[in-house]
């Protein structure tokens, strides 16, 4: 019965799918149309869980890379976007992992510049707090705030439900406040 | 810094992150003791979405995927040799242990059984004398009583005498001597003069006649010897022990058995 109703139920139209159709048949410039969309979300979502630029900006090349070889694995049964987003963030937390033990290994007067480069771009609290996250929370609040996606869209895009989406939200949240109010004004 | 509960921290961040003025002042009216951590979220959702909104807005850089080929994953079946392969290097390991510790002992070498006989020193053949084979029947047969002896005895020898006349005791000495006997005389031994006429019969028959007629008893000792013991005159003539003959059916007192009866010696009347 379900599959019935799910049937009868009239799809959202989702515009990238035509381009995914495109690049699928051969037309290379359906995917440029793509990355140059949604080039910025991603980078901010691989900027704020590396929290690095030039780092993000290699990530965004590999995330999209990834999206390039491997688009005829897009099922169509969630938005485009929806999908492209989660491979990011799985990209981004798994380059953030990989960067914590290659930064154990630095010296730190190696790593201060990179940070200083993010300072002058960011609000220093800001980016204190969200450097004390664990990356799965920076990607929660990065998804929702600079991003700004519904909690559907978090909620797809890290592979839970809305609920479990909506909870992993607040105590993200919760746990940058402290870490924001713990930063000197 | 004063406990916060939980719907009044979901409120304020719900503000926070949509500041409606008129939300802002109806909270502010509700929570005045709040009005500054409200104050605090607000500002720092303001610079949670700030922080994102200040990304460089560079130029995007053309896409140019990028074909590094992730790391081959080696094929099953490499694991799969590879497990094979440390299980023979894990056995060798092992048995060539187990051999250094417990050295095989050596083992007997297996050869072809030699079915021929073994070799013998040579001995020197002599010429062996055999005596001819006997086809007698009669000889062949042995006499009951007498056992059966793989040489002739010497009381069956043959022995002929024709009216020779000497005493007993000389007679049977002749009698053993042409048998090839050796005879021993007991004391007592009657000393008569007898004439031997026999022709054809063996010592023993000889002895035995001699016995009966003149009374003594031959006592066969070990091999080739006799022994002869003059008889009890109460006993009469006795026969040469272990020596029974057929009792004669034809003639009972003659004793036989119906051969015929050889020359008798005659008793030397003359003396």
């Amino acid at each position: 019965v379900s599959a019935v109703i799910d049937q009868a139920r009239p799809a959202a139209f989702d515009e990238d799918v035509v381009l995914v159709e495109r690049y699928l048949a051969g037309d290379q410039a359906a995917f440029e149309l793509l990355y140059s969309k949604y080039y910025d979300k991603v980078l901010a979502i691989a900027r704020g869980v590396l929290m690095d630029a030039d780092e993000a900006a290699d990530a965004v090349q590999e995330v999209f890379t990834l999206v390039y070889r491997h688009l005829n694995r897009f099922d169509r049964r969630a938005r485009f976007s929806t999908w492209l987003f989660r491979v990011a963030v799985n990209r981004s937390i798994q380059e953030a992992r990989k960067n914590k033990h290659k930064n154990r290994n630095v010296e730190l007067t190696e790593a201060l510049p990179a940070e200083n480069k993010e300072a002058d771009d960011m609000d220093p609290r800001v980016q204190t707090a969200m450097a004390a996250l664990a990356p799965a929370d920076r990607v929660l609040l990065v998804l929702f705030y600079w991003d700004e996606l519904s909690l559907q869209e978090i909620a797809d895009s890290i592979g839970c439900n809305v609920n479990a989406a909506k909870t992993r939200l607040y105590r993200a949240r919760e746990r940058f406040r402290v870490q924001y109010e713990l930063v000197p004004e | 810094m004063k406990r916060i509960a939980p719907e009044v921290e979901r409120l304020m961040w719900l503000i926070a992150e949509n500041p409606d003025q008129r939300a802002v002042t109806d909270f502010e009216s509700r929570f005045p003791e709040f009005r500054a951590d409200l104050a605090k979220h607000i500002a720092m959702v303001d610079g949670l979405k700030t922080a994102g909104k200040k990304v460089p807005a560079q130029e995007i850089p053309r896409f140019v995927p990028r074909y590094t080929t992730p790391p081959r994953r080696p094929n099953r079946s490499l694991y799969v040799a590879f497990a094979f392969v440390l299980g023979a290097l894990a056995f060798g390991t092992y048995s060539a242990t187990v051999m250094l510790v417990n050295p095989p002992r050596p083992t007997p070498k297996v050869t072809d059984v030699v079915l021929s006989p073994p070799k013998l020193p040579p001995v020197e053949t002599q010429p062996v004398h055999r005596e001819p084979i006997n086809t007698n029947p009669v000889d062949l047969v042995p006499e009951k009583g007498v056992e059966s002896v793989a040489t002739p005895d010497p009381m069956d020898k043959v022995v002929d005498f024709k009216g020779q006349r000497a005493p007993l005791a000389a007679a049977i000495t002749m009698v053993c001597k042409k048998a090839g006997i050796v005879c021993e005389l007991a004391p007592g031994v009657p000393m008569d003069e007898v004439v031997l006429d026999y022709e054809g019969w063996s010592a023993r028959d000889v002895l035995e006649d001699l016995g009966q007629k003149y009374g003594f008893s031959v006592f066969p000792q070990q091999e080739g010897a006799i022994l002869i013991i003059p008889a009890r005159k109460e006993d009469g003539p006795t026969r040469v022990r272990g020596d029974h003959k057929p009792t004669p059916t034809s003639d009972p007192g003659d004793g036989w058995g119906g051969r015929e009866r050889p020359a008798k010696a005659e008793p030397d009347k003359s003396r």
